[in-house]
């Protein structure tokens, strides 16, 4: 073995490179795993999805189903959604695995969120970093790309109208609408070939543009080092952490496992996404109240929300779906993408910078992200006004006028909030961690004492 | 010793109880003595807060200070409403001046101030507002503005704890889950402000430079009154929490069971009256008289207020000349009616009458209308796989695929179809309860109703749970709840151990 690994180095000659990556420096803060999460989660998808993609059809030509749902069976159906009742209730492991797999959906882009307030709240994404930012916002444009065709490959009821929604707001598009429309679903919906083209982008195009906007995330982490937090030792110009072999590997190795372990839990005992319940989508049918997955949450929240404007301009009709379906969508992402370069230009900042900001230290950016954050919780809680309404026993129509206000007023005042608390923190550090260390000295007494006049303006 | 307020205790003390004397004098039952024994609390709090010991303490300490606040807001402003004071005043006064206070009570300033969202909003301002601003040092050194605070603090304190503590006329009811969430949004507000005051490096009020002697021991005054109002505020907070909880589950229970007593009381003098035409008056007779006048009976005590003693409807009632078995059944068979609010959807429940009074109550209603006799034969053995095709076409819109029910929009729920029987769900399907459609046999027959139903049964108690917990079968909003809190929690809590705190 040690001659075959000699021989292997005496000719190609990368044990030097490979030492080098060995002992590359991880620094191994708890807040920078997020990322890593949604890696581990990235990779139980692919696992799982390669079960399920050996039971699913991907047609809707009808089917009839004799599975063990008797209630099902008389129920004209496509042969996707009769595949994915068959891969649950008849198939060995096959609800599991699909169980897994769409819970592992929901907490990969729940991780994605997290990793990237992180980015933002603790200033990672600026110079040099900025590129790496817009592969991320990209990873989770592509990410809820691939979980919003996913959650519609069954066919059900509840992913259909999900579907017929999209269409709709694809449709509201002036001008290009009907084209843009007619591009995805082939036709006008609901049409015979949706579910093929969803099943290429969901199994195909996507996890491929996933799986190498993750390459280049990562090569240029590899490339720019990892950020790190103020602290002793640490400067501008290096990076302390743990080695990556065998440290972070083995940090890392144990953290994917973990995120296995809670996905498989999850699966094993939380139902998720009932497609039985819910019977094959027909165009005719519907079922309320009716909810996307929680990152479409806030899609949805804006177009309950959004007003009912409709314009015409030069005989085109632009109607409402598309203010609070695709503008508002746009503007969102369209800050957040241009972001990094927004802050350089309001701070003329445009050092390099490898250690990172507290969230107190930038009060103007955390403002600004808490806003925006409190901004889409409301539109996400609004996505599902007509289950809270059920609950609570209030109108749907009030929570709709209550959710408008709270959509204005919620984003000032957690931006104000959150502006003070970090300018508030900010002050109190400075005098509470003074520059100067103190001189203790022993008393007569027996005593420690701290040296008057070696604290910084002689005030006790 | 200063002997202004014991006065004004003593007196508020001796109105209080010749109104109490007044109210009994006019009313047929007297005035519950839990509130006479709440109002004496209230003032031996009062008392116990703002004389000696504690009150010549709190001019020197904060500590001290808090705990006398916390007990004016959290323990008397409660006591007080416990009192009665509105219900009181307005059976104690002579019809005039009730008219009067009536008058305020309806009034537009007060319907404002009662408001949840403002008398929540007002005592969070006012507790903030007092503390970071010059108010409190302000109170600590001029007497008169002190009074003023304490008035302030204990006014907004009963504004605030009015909104859930319904004893007499409410401006703004609110249902328990309401009332529960007001209480609960308070618990972070209470704690923050004790956290901002503990955690604060400075002093905030000079006044306590002076009483402490030095600033170490001021800021630990100060702090120490700041976990105060974390921890005792929170505390106090989270008992009255426990309490609307309980009051919720004791209302519940209590209403089923004074239904049950009333019934009963009924039922044996139903019994009595039946025997009595039997050996009286024969068989035949007996029919006739006794049932319908037993239904005439509950008739009146529970239905006649609204619909009219014959049966002609009110504002608050429809007209029941027409009404149909199938109708009068389903309202009370699923506990619908007999309503206790007049005019808002009535929910299904726990039969508000037993069996045999809704047979009576049936019996005389259906023997003065005209409507249809008609009853629905259910058997639960129709085709389960026509049912889902039914059922998915004409309920789930409202009723969810899963039948879990939901929000059909200005006020309106589709129920949860889990405890309706089959019969109820069919009666359901051809009377059109509500804003629901009625399906007449042109829409559905028989058979497909019978359809339906068993369907509706299996989603009830064979559900298909496979896959583990069902989270209520109500979808994606329980789902992304998990996957945030359970799924990514678990995880971020695996990092924070794994992962350095540099």
């Amino acid at each position: 073995m040690r001659r075959l690994v000699l021989g292997l180095d005496d000719r190609l000659g990368i044990a030097p490179i490979l030492q080098k990556a060995l002992r590359k420096a991880f620094p191994d803060n708890w807040s920078f795993m997020f990322g890593e999460v949604a890696l581990y989660c990235f990779l139980v998808l692919v696992a799982t999805g390669v079960y399920l993609g050996f039971f699913f059809d991907a047609s809707t030509a009808p089917a009839t189903y004799r599975g063990s749902d008797v209630a099902l069976h008389a129920t004209p159906m496509s042969a996707a959604y009769a595949s994915v009742v068959r891969l649950s209730l008849d198939t060995r492991a096959g609800l599991l695995l699909r169980q897994i797999h769409h819970w592992a959906a929901l907490v990969f882009i729940a991780a994605i969120a997290l990793h990237m307030s992180r980015v933002f709240f603790t200033g990672a994404f600026r110079r040099p970093r900025e590129l790496n930012w817009i592969v991320g916002m990209t990873l989770l444009v592509l990410a809820m790309a691939a979980g919003f065709t996913g959650y519609s490959l069954p066919d059900d009821l509840l992913s259909g109208t999900g579907l017929r929604i999209a269409y709709s707001v694809l449709l509201s598009v002036p001008v290009v609408g009907g084209y843009l429309a007619f591009l995805f679903f082939g036709g006008i919906f609901p049409t015979a070939e949706a579910i093929g083209r969803l099943l290429f982008a969901h199994v195909f195009i996507l996890p491929a543009l996933i799986a190498g906007a993750v390459a280049i995330h990562l090569a240029i982490v590899w490339r720019q080092k990892h950020t790190q937090f103020r602290g002793p030792g640490r400067t501008e110009q290096n990076v302390v952490g743990s080695p990556l072999w065998p440290n972070y590997a083995m940090k890392s190795i144990g953290l994917g496992l973990a995120v296995a372990a809670t996905l498989a839990g999850l699966g094993a005992f939380f139902q998720i996404n009932p497609i039985w319940l819910y019977g094959p989508y027909r165009a005719y049918d519907v079922s309320a109240p009716a909810q996307p997955d929680w990152y479409i949450g806030w899609l949805e929240g804006a177009l309950r929300l959004g007003p009912s404007w409709s314009i015409d301009v030069a005989n085109h009709t632009i109607p409402a779906p598309f203010f609070a379906g695709i503008l508002l969508p746009a503007a969102f992402f369209g800050l957040l993408y241009l972001w990094p370069f927004l802050e350089r230009r309001a701070t003329r900042d445009g050092e390099p910078h490898q250690l990172l900001d507290r969230p107190s230290d930038a009060p103007v950016r955390t403002g600004i992200g808490a806003a925006v954050l409190a901004f889409a919780v409301v539109l996400t809680l609004a996505g599902s006004d007509d289950v809270q309404a059920g609950i609570l026993s209030i109108p749907v129509q009030s929570m709709v006028t209550g959710y408008r206000w709270l959509l204005v007023v919620l984003p000032i005042v957690a931006g104000l909030s959150a502006y003070r608390i970090a300018c508030e923190l900010r002050a109190r550090r400075s005098i509470s961690q003074p520059d100067a260390r103190v001189e203790i000295v022993r008393t007569e007494a027996g005593g420690f004492d701290e040296r008057p006049e070696s604290i910084p303006g002689g005030r006790r | 010793m200063n002997y202004v307020l014991p006065a004004l205790l003593a007196a508020s003390l001796a109105i209080y109880l010749r109104l109490v004397r007044k109210y009994d004098g006019r009313r047929a039952q007297p005035f519950d003595r839990r509130h006479v024994a709440a109002f004496a609390a209230m003032l031996a709090v009062l008392f116990a807060a703002l004389e000696p010991p504690l009150e010549p303490l709190s001019d020197g300490s904060f500590l001290y200070h808090m705990a006398q606040h916390l007990l004016l807001i959290y323990v008397a402003a409660p006591l007080f409403l416990l009192s009665a004071p509105i219900a009181l005043l307005l059976g104690s006064v002579g019809t005039p001046n009730a008219h009067r206070i009536a008058t305020l009570l309806t009034s537009r300033p007060w319907r404002f101030l009662t408001f949840p969202v403002f008398a929540w909003s007002f005592f969070t301002v006012v507790m903030w507002g007092a503390h970071f601003s010059p108010l409190y040092e302000l109170a600590l050194t001029n007497p008169a503005v002190h009074v003023f605070e304490h008035a302030l603090f204990f006014g907004s304190a009963i504004l605030f704890w009015q909104a859930i503590v319904h004893i007499g006329p409410v401006a703004w009811p609110m249902n328990f889950p309401l009332r529960i969430v007001y209480v609960f949004a308070a618990m972070p507000q209470s704690a923050f402000l004790g956290l901002a005051l503990y955690q604060s490096k400075f002093v905030l009020y000079p006044h306590y430079l002076a009483t402490q002697g030095s600033f170490a021991q001021a800021l630990a005054d100060q702090r120490a009154g700041g976990a105060l109002m974390w921890i005792l505020g929170g505390l106090l907070l989270f008992a009255v929490f426990m309490m609307v909880a309980a009051a919720w589950g004791r209302y519940e229970r209590r209403l089923g069971e004074r239904l049950d007593a009333q019934l009963d009381a009924r039922k044996i003098a139903l019994l009595a009256a039946t025997i009595c035409a039997l050996t009286i008056l024969g068989p035949a007779r007996c029919r006739a008289a006794s049932a319908p006048s037993a239904g005439r009976d509950l008739f009146a005590v529970h239905c006649s207020s609204c619909h009219g003693v014959h049966l002609e409807g009110s504002a608050n009632g429809p007209n029941l000349r027409a009404v149909s078995r199938m109708t009068v059944e389903f309202y009370l068979t699923t506990g619908r009616m007999p309503a206790s609010v007049p005019g808002i959807q009535n929910v299904a429940g726990t039969p508000r009458l037993s069996p045999a009074a809704i047979d009576a109550l049936v019996g005389f209603v259906m023997s003065r209308s005209r409507g249809s006799n008609a009853e629905v034969r259910v058997d639960n053995t129709g085709n389960l796989q026509r049912g889902r095709a039914l059922f998915i076409a004409n309920c789930s819109a409202c009723h969810g695929a899963t039948g879990k029910g939901g929000a059909v929009g200005y006020g309106w729920l589709a129920p949860n179809l889990e405890i309706a029987t089959v019969t109820q769900v069919a009666q359901a399907v051809r009377i059109g309860p509500g804003v629901m459609p009625a399906f007449d046999p042109h829409t559905l027959s028989d058979a497909q109703v019978n359809d339906v139903v068993r369907y509706v049964n299996v989603l009830q108690t064979d559900p298909p749970q496979r896959g583990g917990i069902a989270l209520g079968n109500i979808g994606p909003v329980a789902e992304g709840m998990v996957a945030w809190l359970l799924g990514l929690g678990l995880i971020v809590l695996v990092c924070r151990l794994i992962g350095s705190d540099a």
